[in-house]
């Protein structure tokens, strides 16, 4: 380490010692290598099923390191135990790591209870690749989906991750879309999300009414949506489905 | 002073077991870290109570047996590591940064491309780390 003192004067730039480096990668650089993983999986399968997934495991693995890493130098000393929780760790904190921003919006399925997506207008890796037309719906974005498994899956929370185009009016390129699905059989993850929130706000019923006796009813309403974090997600959909939990 | 490191993956499966004693039954500890892992189960299924202590990662003096005392920490891939140490008056704080410098050669290990999820951790720089982490342990509290 060097002290806080005054700087040596080295005579040899061979003495210097080495510096931190920057914490960025150049993007043609991470271009070639994506382009040449892409290519090189290519021809090694005979069919587009075989290859999204082989880069989907390529993604697999890398989130299983960024969730340790993250979790060690970021987070400091806390868990992620809630599906919101993960979501939005995902969304914003992953997201800013790998590609320097946060995801354009993280949304909730409306068909089923345990859908999720997160979109972004033009995803890093895609962003030098064009689809041929004989390829259909292929997207290097599952890598992408990849990555995200990696990290649900190894926080607990394990689902199928999958990558679309959505075609937008009004724009030349279709909007990326992750769709996360959540696997948890028998509705398990319903269930323990439900428990969660029932111990929050049975604990937050006995601190409210300790404090304020009477006007009962307001409670319900302010403590579903104190119990639950609001991060990203669009608010009326949130209130709407935690009241459904509550109940 | 430190006899025993452990780190248990997530279906409590050993992934890297290292004792620095001699004269002691290398089994025995195994067997300790083994009673330990179940200690942390029930810590980590129910927790005390809801609020802070349900999302910590350091779960402190797990339990006491006749000469050792056993300390536990969770990661957030359910991935456990449990030290098991002869000193009588061990200070806290000084656990938790040794768990701290743990973690990240930890993770600096699973890093590496090669390492296989699930599967022993083979690194020989990994180990040097423990080494010299478990030799620095409560002779100073530096970071």
């Amino acid at each position: 380490m060097i002290g806080v003192g005054k700087v040596k004067q080295y005579t040899n730039v061979l003495d210097k010692p080495l510096s931190k480096g920057k914490q960025e990668v150049s993007l043609s650089a991470f271009a070639f290598l994506f382009s040449e993983l892409v290519q090189y999986n290519q021809t090694q399968v005979d069919n587009i099923a075989e290859l999204e997934r082989r880069l989907e495991d390529a993604g697999y693995g890398v989130g299983v390191r960024v969730l340790e890493l993250l979790c060690h130098r970021d987070k400091g000393n806390r868990r992620e135990t809630r599906l919101l929780g993960i979501l939005s760790f995902v969304h914003s904190t992953v997201w800013k790591v790998l590609f320097g921003k946060v995801a354009d919006s993280l949304e909730k399925g409306t068909e089923h209870e345990d859908e999720y997506m997160i979109s972004e207008k033009e995803l890093l890796v895609n962003r030098f690749i064009s689809i041929p037309k004989d390829m259909g719906t292929f997207n290097c974005g599952a890598f992408v989906a990849g990555i995200v498994r990696g990290v649900l899956d190894s926080a607990g929370f394990p689902a199928t991750v999958s990558a679309h185009f959505v075609p937008m009016e009004g724009q030349q390129r279709p909007r990326t879309t992750i769709l996360i699905k959540f696997a948890e059989e028998d509705g398990n993850l319903a269930q323990r999300e439900r428990e969660i929130c029932a111990k929050n706000a049975a604990f937050m019923w006995i601190y409210f009414r300790r404090k304020c006796g009477p006007a009962l009813l307001s409670f319900q309403g302010r403590v579903v949506l104190f119990s639950a974090r609001t991060n990203g997600l669009s608010a009326a959909r949130m209130r709407e489905r935690d009241l459904h939990i509550m109940c | 002073m430190i006899v025993c490191v452990a780190v248990v993956g997530l279906q409590n499966n050993p992934l890297y077991l290292q004792s620095f004693t001699e004269a002691d039954d290398a089994l025995k500890l195994h067997y300790i870290v083994h009673c330990s892992l179940d200690v942390i189960d029930e810590r980590v299924n129910n927790p005390k109570k809801t609020g802070s202590t349900m999302n910590e990662t350091f779960l402190g003096l797990l339990y006491p047996t006749e000469n050792y005392k056993v300390y536990g920490y969770i990661t957030n891939t359910k991935v456990k590591f449990v030290l098991v140490t002869t000193d009588l008056d061990v200070k806290d704080a000084d656990v938790r940064s040794f768990f701290r410098r743990f973690h990240s050669a930890y993770v600096d290990a699973v890093s590496n491309p090669f390492h296989v999820t699930g599967k022993k951790i083979n690194s020989v720089f990994f180990a040097e780390r423990v080494r010299d982490i478990v030799k620095s342990f409560g002779t100073n509290t530096t970071v």
